[in-house]
């Protein structure tokens, strides 16, 4: 029995090769895109850690405070505790290098002497001078290159070649050369070595090291050295073996990953609609077959089988192929993370070749294969359930009430209702995977609801088509009516092609809306300075020096230093600020909620209080009044919370306090950001000229006026949005593949109709214009019913996705006009990929045509 | 007593014993004697300061020569004291000084000062095998030797160097942790308290260095060699440190021997 009827599956694969070709490559899209981005994530984490542990090379343990550096007396401290074999201290900057060719160079300065028992480099003893440690010592611009680099640039000891510093573009002399082991894979091999204290001068950062590397003696346990550690440091200070700080660095990046694991499950989750679309419409075409089967005595058992198998093996084939696509991608994909972990976080990553993971391989195949049989399960389901004697009949007596019936519409509603209810009113505790469940339910909702939905926008649409287009236009809206679950495959696979275009979209939109007004409110400086084209760079900084003289450019009336830097906060991290609170209260004021203006304008700047962003209030759970304790390098230091704003520079919650507290405690004078505030009446752009000129020959520094700086922020969401993009694209293919798909299969579906129509007198373009006409009326149900579908799943992003996981309050927005724009696309590309169908169909001989089943 | 066997046997156990006794103690007494022999190389200082200016000659396996000079000051006695070692010469490096602060008993501290940042930073213990300042002493041939971490063994007495006739030495560190070498041969002349040749041994028992000094004089009723070869064997490299000047007990002012007047050149108190 099985045989048999695994021959008549065969046969119909045979005999609808393109259905079973677009089918299986649904399962391989979903598939590829969940493996590439499974593996190009753990390909990034990977090499995250691995650069971590071999810049951290033998040490044991690694003491830091957030990205602020700590003052270098801690180091002293260190060497005395006990358990302490050696401590190195140690600066890692990422330099941008002169060379055309050439990005970012990994610098570290460390100790040459005593770093070589704690780092694995192995000097090149090739030279044929001495080796001379005290002039690499005693000359700051002396750098030793790994040989990758050396070599690339045909550098040899004695060149110079130019770096930007914090002091603007400077030579260095190279004094030698280390081979490219250990140390010297680090970061593709771009990685050198200086000395600390000259590193200190170099990069600016006073009198602070970023880190101390250090070793426990081999008779006492690092827990105990890491114990001794606490007791002697302060508690500003995070002690921990390197392989904490690469799952710290997984942890910093949490939202990409999120965000990343949404884009995976969202193309599985298409995979399932693709599924359930073509086997709902294979199995419409095969009822009377069916029939006979069932006839003949086939139990249901076995007609429920034979369509999960045939799903089954689908799901193999689709996902094989989508896992050898997906490794190929996923190349590509580790190229973007790295980029956008590198501009958006300032990690830096080894370049690590992408490795097959056959776990991964197996978890995806497994997923595919369950995709494709789940999206399989119900319209097997119903196939086995069918009546013999009703299938036998005439292909349109259907059980047309079935899908109408107030069963499944009080199902779907029910569904919808309580996924929109859920996302509005889940805790934020709930996991990010399990609250991905919300958006799965809500569109189950919706296709449950979709043959009811079709009816009535169709009743709607009836009396346009009849004015657009006739009888023809009249009688292609009757089909859809008549013919629901027919029509719901292919109007279900627009409406969820759109649906991700339309939530994407409006995210975007609602996300650059929030940051418009975030500007307007609280980044508001008529100039902007900055020390790089990322959001914030952790190796260049400028001086308060510089700063005076730019705020003594006649035109200016104010400056604003700014300090923008993470800390470590509760075993975890959050952005700080340290802005001199006078100027920041002068323009932004408006922008806080929390104490009344008084207390703030007196408070805040004598450095009695804080402010915090609205995610850090959300996150931590703290409200105006509350107390902060912020460990820092040199104690703790407490304030009372005074007010609370909308600030969309960290995820993980930024804290706001005044300048001269934070070079208090923290003994931190870098700046990362001018804020000039104009006297009335001067031209920005003259400004700015004059901040370009003064800063030429010092530093490299980025000006920007209000509405460039304003484009730069756009510019550095669009890079965070890029995964977005992704999915845009996803879903676009996604769009296109099921207008293809199950336009084509309804109009070969109507062949016997269509015979029938051309027997009573129908002229054949007539019949194209019939069947083009219902490409259409689909198209403006699909458009209609994606824009619903689509402000539902905003709705899942702007609460679940942003609220909820990054705790930042984006407006729902809905994006008109992209919704008008793409109603004559959609109706375009319907009419193209009904096309040839439709002239295939009228040029059917009639009598083949009405014999058609 | 009256036994003649017995009084034999007597003799004979007075000379075996007696040989015993010597040749147990000779060691001990050799020891001794070598010891006084390198404390008297040492105790010959009894300066309350030093003041000296050198030149280290460094020369690669191909003969190419760096120079370094340098102006040397020393506060204190051996065991206790501190000491500036100052270059001038060549520009890269003028201006660049190492403070040491010694201690018996306790580990040396040491601190640098860099012209070129203004500042002194500590420096980390250093690895007893790496080369002081790129030349081929290392800081365990540059730091004050502690006698009393080494076994001390006179090996003879009869060779001559450049005309003197010399005491050879065997110094064997007690403890291996403290020295790189598994033992030192020292060559010191018995008519001058000078160590006049060296040969340093690593833990695998081969020769790595080998030191030579000439060119001695006495100044202030100390013996010194104003000439120093060290030569590195299987590198080919070799270094002359020659001092130009020596001066003592110029009352150095002790409040520039801090890490924070580092920068400043020691002067006399007057």
């Amino acid at each position: 029995m099985f045989l048999a009827l695994w021959h008549i599956s065969l046969l119909q694969w045979w005999n609808h090769r393109l259905r079973l070709l677009l089918t299986t490559m649904g399962i391989a899209l979903g598939v590829a895109v969940f493996f590439a981005i499974r593996t190009a994530n753990v390909t990034l984490l990977d090499s995250l850690r691995l650069t971590v542990e071999k810049v951290a090379g033998k040490a044991t343990l690694q003491i830091t405070a957030g990205e602020t550096g700590f003052p270098e007396e801690i180091l002293d401290k260190v060497r005395a505790t006990p358990g302490v074999k050696l401590a190195e201290p140690v600066i890692e900057v990422i330099a941008r290098t002169a060379f055309p060719d050439e990005g970012n160079l990994l610098i570290l300065g460390v100790d040459t002497a005593g770093d070589q028992q704690l780092r694995d480099y192995e000097f090149d003893k090739s030279q044929t001078q001495i080796s001379d440690p005290l002039v690499f010592l005693a000359q700051p611009n002396s750098i030793l290159l790994s040989r990758a680099f050396a070599d690339r640039h045909s550098l040899k000891i004695g060149d110079t070649f130019p770096l930007y510093t914090s002091m603007g573009r400077k030579d260095f002399t190279v004094q030698g050369t280390f081979k490219p082991v250990g140390i010297g894979e680090v970061f593709g091999g771009n990685i050198a070595i200086m000395d600390v204290y000259s590193a200190q001068v170099v990069f600016n950062r006073g009198h602070n090291f970023d880190r101390i590397d250090l070793m426990n003696s081999p008779d006492v346990p690092v827990e105990t050295v890491q114990r001794n550690l606490h007791a002697n440091l302060p508690a500003g200070l995070e002690i921990v073996p390197p392989q904490t700080r690469g799952q710290d660095l997984e942890s910093a990046i949490t939202a990409m990953r999120v965000g990343l694991t949404i884009t995976s499950f969202t193309a599985l989750l298409v995979g399932i609609y693709i599924i359930f679309n073509s086997f709902t419409i294979a199995i419409n075409q095969r009822w009377k077959e069916i029939g006979i089967l069932r006839a003949v005595g086939v139990e249901r058992r076995n007609i429920n089988l034979m369509f999960l198998c045939e799903a089954f093996l689908m799901g193999v084939i689709g996902s094989a192929l989508g896992v050898v696509a997906g490794f190929y991608l996923a190349a590509i994909g580790v190229k973007v993370m790295a980029n956008m972990a590198s501009a958006v976080y300032g990690f830096l990553s080894t370049s690590t070749p992408v490795v097959f993971s056959y776990k991964y391989a197996i978890i995806s195949m497994l997923l595919g294969v369950t995709t494709s049989v789940v999206g399989a399960w119900f319209p097997a389901r119903a196939a086995s359930q069918l009546d013999p004697t009703r299938a036998l009949h005439n292909i349109e007596a259907r059980n047309r009430e079935a899908v109408l019936g107030w069963r499944r519409v009080t199902l779907g509603l029910v569904l919808t209702l309580s996924s929109l209810a859920l996302m509005i009113w889940t805790p934020s505790g709930v996991g990010a995977t399990f609250q991905f469940s919300y958006a799965v339910l809500m569109l189950l909702g919706l296709t449950t609801l979709l043959p009811k939905l079709i009816e009535i926008l169709s009743h709607v649409l009836r009396p346009i088509m009849d004015w657009l287009g006739g009888a023809e236009g009249s009688l292609a809206v009757d089909a859809m009516i008549q013919c629901p679950r027919r029509s719901s495959a292919t109007v279900g696979a627009l409406m969820v092609g759109l649906m991700f275009v339309f939530s994407t979209a409006a995210y975007i939109q609602s996300y650059r809306h929030m940051v418009d007004r975030w500007m307007k409110e609280s980044l508001n400086a008529d100039i902007f300075v900055a020390t790089s084209t990322t959001m914030r760079s952790t190796t260049y900084h400028f001086s308060e020096e510089l700063g005076r003289q730019i705020a003594a450019i006649p035109g200016v009336k104010r400056l604003e230093n700014v300090r923008f830097t993470t800390i470590p906060y509760d075993g975890d991290s959050a952005a700080l600020i340290a802005i001199e609170m006078n100027g920041f209260m002068a323009r932004a004021v408006d922008a806080v909620q929390g104490e009344n203006q008084k207390v703030l304008l007196d408070k805040l700047p004598k450095g009695e209080g804080v402010l915090v962003s609205r995610n850090f209030a959300l996150r931590w759970k703290k409200h105006v009044g509350d107390s902060l304790t912020l460990n820092s390098p040199t104690g703790a230091l407490t304030r009372p919370i005074l007010g609370v704003l909308d600030d969309y520079r960290s995820e993980k919650g930024t804290i706001f306090i005044d300048r001269a507290l934070y070079k208090q405690y923290w003994h931190d004078s870098a700046v990362d950001f001018f804020f000039l505030t104009l006297n009335p009446g001067v031209d920005p752009v003259v400004a700015k000229r004059e901040v370009q000129n003064l800063t030429a020959n010092t530093i490299h520094a980025f000006v920007y006026t209000q509405v460039e700086f304003k484009k730069w922020v756009y510019g550095l969401v669009d890079q965070f949005f890029v995964l977005n993009y992704m999915q845009l694209v996803i879903a676009v293919i996604v769009s296109v593949l099921g207008i293809v798909n199950t336009l084509m299969i309804s109009i070969f579906e109507r062949k016997r109709e269509i015979g029938i129509i051309r027997a009573i007198g129908g002229l054949r373009v007539q019949i194209r214009k019939l069947i083009l006409l219902e490409a259409v009326a689909i198209s403006i149900v699909g458009v209609a019913l994606g824009a619903l579908a689509g402000m539902c799943s905003t709705e899942f992003n702007v609460h679940t996705v942003s609220m909820v996981l990054v705790g930042y309050a984006v407006p729902f927005l809905i994006p008109w006009t992209l919704i008008l724009i793409s109603l004559p696309v959609v109706i375009v590309v319907s009419l193209l990929a009904g096309w040839w169908p439709a002239q295939h169909a009228s040029m059917k001989d009639i009598i083949e045509a009405i014999g058609y089943e | 007593m009256n036994n003649p066997r017995g009084i034999g046997r007597t003799i004979n156990w007075f000379l075996v014993s007696t040989l015993f006794l010597s040749v147990m103690f000779a060691g001990a007494f050799a020891e001794t004697d070598a010891r006084k022999i390198l404390d008297g190389v040492y105790e010959q200082d009894t300066s309350h300061d030093t003041t000296m200016r050198g030149v280290f000659d460094i020369f690669d396996k191909d003969g190419h020569k760096t120079t370094k000079k340098f102006m040397l000051y020393r506060l204190g006695s051996p065991g206790d004291s501190k000491t500036i070692v100052r270059f001038s010469d060549p520009p890269e490096i003028r201006g660049v000084a190492l403070l040491s602060y010694n201690h018996t008993g306790d580990t040396d501290r040491q601190w640098l000062y860099i012209p070129a940042t203004q500042r002194s930073r500590s420096v980390a213990p250093r690895e007893l095998s790496e080369k002081f300042a790129g030349t081929d002493f290392t800081y365990e041939d540059v730091e004050e030797r502690v006698l009393d971490n080494f076994h001390y063994r006179l090996l003879g007495d009869s060779e001559m160097i450049d005309g003197h006739k010399t005491y050879k030495i065997e110094a064997v560190p007690i403890d291996s942790s403290r020295s790189q070498y598994k033992y030192v041969y020292y060559w010191v002349g018995q008519d001058v308290p000078v160590i006049l040749h060296a040969e340093m041994y690593d833990r695998d028992g081969k020769l790595v260095r080998e030191l030579h000094a000439s060119a001695l004089k006495k100044v202030s009723g100390m013996w010194g060699a104003r000439h120093i070869e060290m030569k590195s064997v299987e590198d080919k490299t070799r270094t002359v440190l020659t001092i130009d000047e020596a001066k003592f007990n110029q009352h150095l002012d002790e409040k520039l021997f801090t890490p924070e007047d580092l920068g400043e050149v020691p002067a006399t108190k007057h």
